[in-house]
């Protein structure tokens, strides 16, 4: 670009650092006043929970068996009451609008002479970063829910003054001072931290493309700063020189700047703005300065071509502090090579782990390798196996297959999930029409026939009471278990009537009136429960019955297994 | 013999006494004794089944909203 752009460019700088500075500061001091709404509407449910436990004539609590018990159990009802209290949706709200901040991050680009492409930016790899900042958020609000479940559980043992516990507790909701409590502080500091750690990723992914290598370190220089931003501001680093700098918090300083809060950034800068700052230095609005002071760049008469893009340096953006060590490729199988050796699945679960890693096929355990893991793999919930997209917890009957690989098929549906809570809407948007005729209008028969075919009556006996050991009718199940789960899409397909009028296993209509995407999430987890098995017969079997959308997952899944960035970002 | 599956059987005793079909939203399309369980005990109570009342305040907020996965 002609150096008097770049002079005229420059000039525009500062404005539009500030542009990107007070919407950062407004963001944070919204997110920051609802936090403070929340943590006195959980005060408020707090003190209703210590309200149940029995206090003595002397004002303390009774150390007995009831309160011990509702001690004990009291981290469930804290759990739920952050929830009610509004930290989830804040959580979320703050996270799914750090999209809003990609026009500040492209203008700036241009501020300093460099257009960069919003098309380059893989939606799919943004929403798994958004969901990783989320699960940190998951994290702060349980430790602290976990700290005053300690808390009351404490005091009650050692039948603390009830007015000591109220006390211990305002002191970890409300704080102290000012500052506030520990979760609306922690939450904050990471609500700045993950807005400016998202700003990066996507800034240094669309840097990448450019093709050019020279960065100027960006941000307030104002009395907070740190020295470690102080001294790199407004100068001009390599990449390889960034690579090579510390911030002394070990964390990536391309990542994180200075660190925890750092509201600092790297900007990618043409060959010929990056040797004039470095000839010529930079100088940026300081905060005792009232105008902007016009950036101290020569002008240059003879216009220059524009640089051909340099290699480009291998992307490496990660989004938060590895929580484990980096691993080789390849060291237990790398997930995201196709045909190469096959990964060991660790899902934290033993029962689980046997069964994946014995049970399926090496492409579904590359899946399953490849994506972010349930947060807990639990047993049922009374007896009930089920699967909440909202904390990703898999509950199930590790002694059946098919419903450990059922939940964890509705698993990998929202973890690929681009908005909203699956994906599998879109995977079957059209195939859904085609297969659903087979089984509806004159084709309804064939679930009759399929009743027919696989079905199979034991007799039911009483195990207690006065007639334990007698007959008292019969139930009709599936002969082999596999065919219950593709009964069961049957069912999805004609929205319950295959229940609810035929008597097949199924969910039965009211399930699915809930809403649209829960039969496009069942007839996905069914699918992968049968794909993901070594014993093909089941898949087969799909394969036969629902022609169109066993291809549309097959594509699904062909995609997952080509695609290596599902959950690059979060891969050693 | 019976002519007819148990659970259909209680599934009919229970409109015809409770004059309400049983709510089922495929909880225990995997424990069918588990669902007889609770259909018998609706009619000896006379209280219609309905399995979203077995679910916790949690589970029926995420169910109500489309995002508890059966």
């Amino acid at each position: 670009m002609p150096k008097k752009d770049i002079y005229d460019a420059l000039r525009k700088l500062p404005s539009a650092l500030t542009s990107k500075y007070r919407k950062d500061d407004a963001r944070l001091n919204e997110f920051e006043r609802n936090m403070i709404r929340v943590q006195k509407e959980m005060m408020n449910r707090v003190l209703g929970l210590v309200n149940k436990l029995e206090i003595g004539e002397d004002g303390n609590i009774l150390s007995n068996t009831d309160n011990i018990g509702t001690a004990s159990k009291s981290l469930a009802t804290l759990r739920r009451s952050l929830t009610r209290s509004g930290y989830k949706e804040l959580v979320a709200d703050h996270v799914a609008g750090f999209g809003d901040n990609v026009d500040q991050i492209i203008n700036i680009a241009r501020a300093v002479g460099v257009e960069m492409d919003v098309a380059v930016l893989d939606p799919k790899e943004l929403t798994n970063l958004q969901g990783e900042y989320l699960s940190e958020f998951d994290e702060i609000g349980e430790k602290a829910v976990k700290e005053l479940k300690k808390g009351i559980y404490d005091a009650t043992l050692n039948g603390t003054p009830s007015g000591d516990l109220i006390s211990n507790l305002q002191k970890t909701i409300i704080g102290e001072d000012k500052r506030g409590g520990k979760l609306k502080n922690y939450a904050k500091t990471y609500a700045q931290t993950s807005q400016m750690g998202y700003d990066r990723h996507v800034g240094n992914r669309m840097a990448e493309e450019t093709g050019f290598v020279d960065y100027i370190y960006l941000g307030p220089d104002d009395s907070i700063t740190r020295p470690f931003c102080n001294s790199h501001i407004n100068k001009v680093f390599t990449l390889e020189e960034i690579q090579s700098l510390s911030n002394g918090q070990n964390l990536s300083v391309r990542q994180y700047g200075g660190g925890w809060n750092c509201r600092h950034f790297f900007q990618v800068v043409d060959p010929e703005t990056a040797q004039e700052i470095r000839e010529n230095g930079l100088e940026m609005p300081g905060k005792d300065k009232k105008t902007p002071p016009k950036p101290k760049v020569k002008p240059q008469a003879k216009p220059k071509a524009k640089a051909a893009p340099k290699a480009r340096p291998k992307p490496k953006a990660s989004p938060k502090p590895p929580k484990v060590p980096k691993k080789a490729k390849g060291e237990d199988g790398d997930p995201r090579v196709k045909d190469g050796p096959v990964p060991v699945v660790n899902v934290k679960n033993d029962r689980a782990n046997k069964v994946i890693n014995n049970e399926t096929t090496d492409d579904a355990r590359r899946i399953i390798k490849n994506l972010r893991k349930p947060r807990e793999i639990l047993p049922p919930d009374r007896g009930r196996s089920h699967y909440k997209p909202g904390s990703t917890r898999i509950y199930a009957n590790l002694d059946s297959q098919e419903t450990l690989l059922h939940e964890y098929g509705h698993h990998i549906d929202h973890m690929k999930a681009m908005s909203g809570k699956v994906r599998s809407s879109s995977v079957f948007r059209v195939a859904y029409g085609e297969d659903r005729a087979r089984f509806t209008g004159n084709n309804a028969r064939r679930i009759q026939e399929l009743k027919d075919k696989w079905y199979t009556v034991e007799q039911l006996y009483r195990k207690r009471g006065p007639n334990k050991g007698k007959n008292y009718g019969y139930m009709s199940k599936t002969k082999e278990s596999w065919q219950s789960g593709v009964t069961d899409i049957v069912d999805a397909l004609t929205m319950g009537r295959a229940y609810d009028e035929y008597g097949l296993p199924g969910h039965g209509g009211r399930y699915y009136k809930q809403a649209v995407w829960l039969k496009d999430t069942e007839i996905y987890a069914n699918m992968f429960s049968a794909w993901s098995r070594k014993d093909r017969t089941g898949w087969d079997e799909i394969k036969e019955l629902f022609p169109s959308m066993s291809k549309a997952f097959q594509a699904d899944m062909d995609e997952t297994l080509n695609k290596v960035d599902w959950n690059q970002t979060y891969a050693g | 013999m019976q002519d007819k599956p148990l659970t259909e059987i209680l599934k009919e005793r229970h409109l015809k006494e409770l004059k309400v079909e049983p709510y089922i939203i495929g909880l225990y399309r995997r424990d069918q004794e588990r669902l007889i369980e609770g259909l018998e005990k609706a009619l000896s109570d006379k209280v219609p089944y309905d399995e979203r009342d077995l679910l916790s305040r949690e589970d029926r907020d995420a169910f109500e909203k489309g995002e508890l996965f059966l």
